[in-house]
C-alpha cells in the first residue's frame, strides 16, 4: 500500500471509491486503523475545503465519508477560512450527517471526545443533530448511553445534568425563568422543537430500567441515500460489441467497414451529448492511445477495445481543448489497430510538451518492449519529473481477467468497459491533472454535485 | 517499419538459410519471446491456410481428405493442423504435403485427437488449430503411420500433465482452457507484412515457423501462437515459476538522456537474442526428402534438439516449421 505521502489526488479519489474501512477509535483515543487515520489527515492538510469536498464524489464508499466528517468536525477553525469557506463547510457537515446512518455519526462524535475535540462548532454540530433528529425518540431507546456521552462531552457534564435536571423540575411545574433560560441558552436553542427536546432529554436522564417514554412508532426502514453518489446508469446482462455505450458502438460499425456519412455524423453528435455532461477543462493533457494490433481483438469481440478506447479520447478532445495525442501503433482515422505496443517512446514524448497529466489508453498488452514503460515511469522521480502518469485499462467487460497485462502495476490504474464510466474517469482524470492547489475545475463540479445532494434531503439538520 | 538493422548477425540453424529475412523487436510475454520475421521474397502463389484450404470430408476415423479449391494457387499444409468442430470427432495431420490448385488429397495418416467424441468432420464451419507443442515431434514421428488412435497416448500424458483426465481427447486442453488460450493472442502481435517467428522459452530457441507470404502467415497465427506454443506457455505459466529477467535500471540525468539510454536497452535485448541463436547454431540437420511438386521441395530434417519439416525452392526457404523436441523442450539451458 502506499504511504499518505505517496498518495496523488488520483489514488486518493480511487481509494475514495474503493477502500471502505472502519471507523472504530480506541478508549485512549488512538484510531483502529492508524493508516486511513493518517491518510485522511494527510489529504485534509492539502487542501481542506477540496477534501471536504470530495466527500461527494461519484462512488464513494460510506466508509470515508465518515472518516472525512471526523477530519472536518476535528480540525476545521473558523478563523482560518473565510466566511464563505466556513459556509461551504457548515453545508457539507450538514449533507453528512444527514445521509450516514446514525450509528456512525455517534462514533464521530465519540472520537471527537476522545480527541478532546470541543469546540462550539463541535457543540453546536452534536447538540442541533441529535435533538433534531427526526428518529431521535427511537434511537434515544437504543443508544441511550452513547447518546448521553456525546451530549455531555458537547455542552459539558455539569451542563448537560443541570438542564436535564431543570426539565424534570418544570415538568413537575416549576416556573423558575432562570432555570428556563438556562435551559434555552446552553441546550434548547439548538433545538427546532423544544417539547420534543425536553422529552428526549428527560428521557434520557432518567433513573427507572424501564424507559418511561416510549417512541412514537418503530423505524420499519430507516431512509437511504447511497443512491445520491452512485451513477444512474444501466449495465447490459450480456455484454456485446454494440451495448457498450453509443460511441464505441458507433465506432466498432465504422470500424467493421461502415463508415458511412451518417454513422459519422452520429458518432460525432454521441460524443458531443457525452462531453456536454462533463464541464470543460482548462489544464494541459498529453494522452498516449494504444492503437497496436492486440487492441483489435477477435471474433465476437472484435473492434471492442480499440473502439472504447477511442470513444474515450474523443470525449476528453471535446472537455479538453489543449490536448495532444501520441499514437502507439495503429492507422488512419480513427486509427485502425496495427504494430507493435510501444507504449514508453510515445510516453517519453509526451512529457517533453510538459503537460498536466499524461493519460495512457491502452488494453494492457505490452508486448513489444515489456518492462520498459514500467522502468520509464519509475524513473521520473529521479529527474525530478513530477508530472502524473495515469494508466487507463480498456476493457470488454468489467470482469476481464488484468493479470497478463497490467505493464504499471505499481500507479494508479483507471479502468473502463462502458461509455458509463466515462463521467466519472473524466472527473478522476481532470482532478488529478489540476492537482490539490489548481482546483478551479474540481471545485465547481464538486460544489454543482453538493447543490444538487442538498436538493435531495430533508433539511432538518442545518448549520447555516 | 524498418527492420534492416534489427537483423542478428547469427542466424538461427544453417539448415534453415534466412538470409534475405529481416527480424523485428522481440515481443515477451511470461516465458515466451517471440521474434518477428519478415521475407524480403513474396511466394504469392501459395495460398493461406484458412481461406485456400479445405477440410473436404473424413473418410472413417483417421482419414482426413483436404481440398485446394483455388484456380492456380499452391497449397502447402501447416505441418500438425488440425481441424475442430462441435459434434464431430477433431482430427490433426501428422505431416506437410503439397495441393495444387483444384485437387483433393486424402491423408490416411491422420489422427484423431478427440477420444470421446464421435461423429465426422464435415466439410462446414472449418477452424483449425495446430497440434500443441509437446506433442509435434511425436505426431511428427508417426506420419505415414495409419491408426486414427497412434498420438493418444501422447495427448494422455499431456492431459496428465495438465492435471486433467489422461485420455487421449486434447478437448480438455484445447476447448477446456480455451479462453486463456484465444486471449493468448492479444499477448503477442502480428505485425504488418510478417511472415515468420522464432519463438523462444526464455533464453532458448523452441520454434521457427515461416510461412510462404504475409496473407498465409496471417491466416495460421492464431492456431499456432495459441495452440501450438499458447499450449506449452499455459504449462510453464501453471506448473513452474516464470521469471523474467531483470533489465538494465535507467540512471540518466534528464529525458534526453534517458531516450538515448531506452534505445540502448533496446540493442541489448537484441543482442541478448542473437546470443541465444548462437547458443542453438550448432545443430546439424538430417534432411528427408519427403515430395516434390515442381520445383519445389518438402524435406523433414531432424536434429538432436529440434526436428520438423520445411519446403525450398531451389535453394529458397519457402516454408518451415521447426521445432524443439520434447526433451529439449523441458531441460533448462545450462
Amino acid at each position: 500500500m502506499l504511504l499518505p505521502h505517496e498518495f496523488t489526488l488520483g489514488d486518493f479519489i480511487s481509494s475514495l471509491t474503493i477502500e471502505n474501512r472502519p471507523f472504530k477509535i480506541g478508549r485512549d483515543g488512538k484510531f483502529q486503523d492508524e493508516g486511513q487515520s493518517v491518510l485522511h489527515h494527510a489529504m485534509y492538510s492539502q487542501n481542506p475545503v477540496i477534501y471536504a469536498l470530495m466527500s461527494f464524489t461519484e462512488n464513494i464508499r460510506e466508509g470515508n465519508q465518515v472518516w472525512m466528517l471526523f477530519q472536518i468536525l476535528n480540525r476545521v477553525r473558523a478563523n482560518r477560512f473565510s466566511e464563505e469557506e466556513q459556509h461551504l463547510f457548515k453545508r457539507v457537515i450538514s449533507i453528512l450527517l444527514v445521509v450516514l446512518p446514525f450509528e456512525k455519526v455517534l462514533a464521530v462524535f465519540i472520537a471527537l471526545r476522545r480527541s478532546r475535540a470541543n469546540r462550539k462548532r463541535v457543540r453546536k454540530t452534536v447538540l442541533s443533530y441529535i435533538f433534531n433528529h427526526p428518529e431521535i425518540r427511537f434511537l434515544a431507546l437504543q443508544q441511550r448511553k452513547t447518546i448521553v456521552d456525546c451530549i455531555e462531552h458537547a455542552a459539558g457534564k455539569n451542563v448537560a445534568r443541570a438542564c436535564a435536571k431543570y426539565v424534570k423540575e418544570l415538568d413537575s411545574g416549576s416556573n423558575d425563568k432562570t432555570k428556563s433560560n438556562y435551559l434555552n441558552r446552553h441546550l434548547l436553542c439548538f433545538a427546532e422543537n423544544h417539547e420534543q427536546a425536553k422529552r428526549v432529554l428527560g428521557f434520557l436522564y432518567q433513573k427507572e430500567t424501564r424507559p418511561a417514554v416510549m417512541p412514537e412508532r418503530e423505524i420499519s426502514s430507516r431512509p437511504d441515500y447511497r443512491h445520491l453518489f452512485e451513477p444512474k446508469i444501466e449495465t447490459p446482462k450480456t455484454v456485446t460489441a454494440t451495448n457498450r455505450g453509443d460511441i464505441a458502438a458507433t465506432l466498432v460499425h465504422i470500424y467493421r467497414g461502415g463508415a458511412t456519412s451518417t454513422l459519422m455524423e452520429a458518432l460525432a453528435d454521441f460524443v458531443a451529448d457525452e462531453a456536454s455532461t462533463t464541464l470543460p477543462f482548462e489544464g494541459k493533457l498529453a494522452v498516449i492511445l494504444d492503437a497496436s494490433t492486440s487492441t483489435q481483438g477477435y471474433g465476437e469481440r472484435e473492434f471492442c477495445i480499440i473502439s472504447q478506447s477511442v470513444a474515450l479520447l474523443q470525449v476528453l478532445e471535446v472537455c479538453c481543448q489543449n490536448l495532444q495525442v501520441y499514437i502507439a501503433g495503429g492507422d488512419g482515422t480513427p486509427p485502425r489497430p496495427m504494430g507493435p505496443s510501444d507504449l514508453a517512446t510515445p510516453l517519453l514524448e509526451a512529457l517533453e510538451s510538459k503537460p498536466d497529466l499524461v493519460v495512457i489508453i491502452s488494453d494492457g498488452y505490452e508486448n513489444s518492449f515489456a518492462g520498459d514503460l514500467k522502468d520509464v515511469v519509475a524513473y521520473l522521480p529521479q529527474a525530478d519529473i513530477r508530472i502524473p502518469v495515469v494508466f487507463c485499462h480498456s476493457k470488454f467487460t468489467g470482469k476481464d481477467d488484468l493479470s497478463l497485462r497490467n505493464p504499471l502495476p505499481q500507479k494508479l490504474q483507471i479502468e473502463f468497459w462502458h461509455q458509463n464510466d466515462f463521467n466519472s474517469i473524466l472527473f478522476q482524470l481532470f482532478a488529478m491533472a489540476g492537482g490539490w492547489y489548481r482546483t478551479d475545475w474540481l471545485q465547481s463540479v464538486l460544489t454543482d454535485r453538493l447543490n444538487n445532494i442538498e436538493k435531495e434531503i430533508p433539511t432538518w439538520m442545518s448549520l447555516t | 517499419m524498418d527492420v534492416t538493422h534489427l537483423v542478428p548477425e547469427t542466424l538461427p540453424l544453417p539448415e534453415l538459410d534466412l538470409t534475405g529475412y529481416g527480424f523485428g523487436q522481440p515481443q515477451s510475454s511470461g516465458a515466451m519471446t517471440m521474434l518477428p520475421l519478415f521475407s524480403s521474397d513474396s511466394h504469392d502463389q501459395f495460398v493461406p491456410p484458412l481461406s485456400g484450404l479445405k477440410l473436404s470430408k473424413v473418410e472413417g476415423y483417421g482419414n482426413v481428405e483436404l481440398y485446394n479449391p483455388s484456380d492456380s494457387g499452391i497449397a502447402i499444409v501447416p505441418l500438425h493442423i488440425g481441424y475442430i468442430q462441435d459434434q464431430a470427432q477433431n482430427h490433426a495431420l501428422c505431416r506437410t504435403a503439397f495441393i495444387s490448385a483444384g485437387q483433393k488429397l486424402m491423408f490416411r495418416d491422420a489422427c484423431c485427437v478427440q477420444e470421446s467424441q464421435g461423429g465426422y468432420l464435415e466439410g462446414r464451419e472449418q477452424w483449425f488449430f495446430i497440434l500443441p507443442l509437446p506433442l509435434r515431434e511425436n505426431a511428427l514421428a508417426l506420419r505415414g503411420t495409419e491408426g486414427y488412435s497412434k498420438l493418444w497416448s501422447d495427448i494422455s500424458i499431456l492431459n496428465n500433465q495438465f492435471g486433467y483426465q489422461d485420455r487421449g481427447h486434447l478437448e480438455q486442453i484445447i476447448g477446456g482452457q480455451r479462453s486463456y488460450l484465444t486471449q493468448y493472442q492479444n499477448r503477442f502481435e502480428l505485425l504488418p507484412r510478417q511472415t515468420g517467428a522464432l519463438f523462444f522459452d526464455r533464453e532458448k530457441l523452441i520454434g521457427v515457423e515461416i510461412a510462404p507470404n504475409p496473407d498465409y502467415f496471417k491466416e495460421l497465427w492464431m492456431g499456432l501462437l495459441c495452440f501450438c506454443y499458447g499450449v506449452e506457455a499455459m504449462y510453464q505459466e501453471r506448473h513452474l515459476s516464470v521469471e523474467n529477467s531483470a533489465q538494465t535500471k535507467f540512471s540518466a540525468a534528464s529525458l534526453d538522456q534517458l531516450k538515448v539510454q531506452l534505445q540502448e536497452r533496446r540493442k541489448e535485448k537484441l543482442k541478448d537474442i542473437a546470443e541465444m541463436l548462437i547458443y542453438t547454431s550448432d545443430e546439424n540437420f538430417q534432411m528427408e526428402e519427403e515430395e516434390r511438386f515442381l520445383s519445389l521441395r518438402l524435406y523433414t530434417i531432424t536434429g538432436e534438439r529440434f526436428v520438423g519439416q520445411i519446403v525450398k525452392d531451389g535453394e529458397r526457404l519457402v516454408y518451415a516449421s521447426v521445432f524443439a523436441k520434447g526433451r529439449y523442450l523441458r531441460k533448462p539451458v545450462t
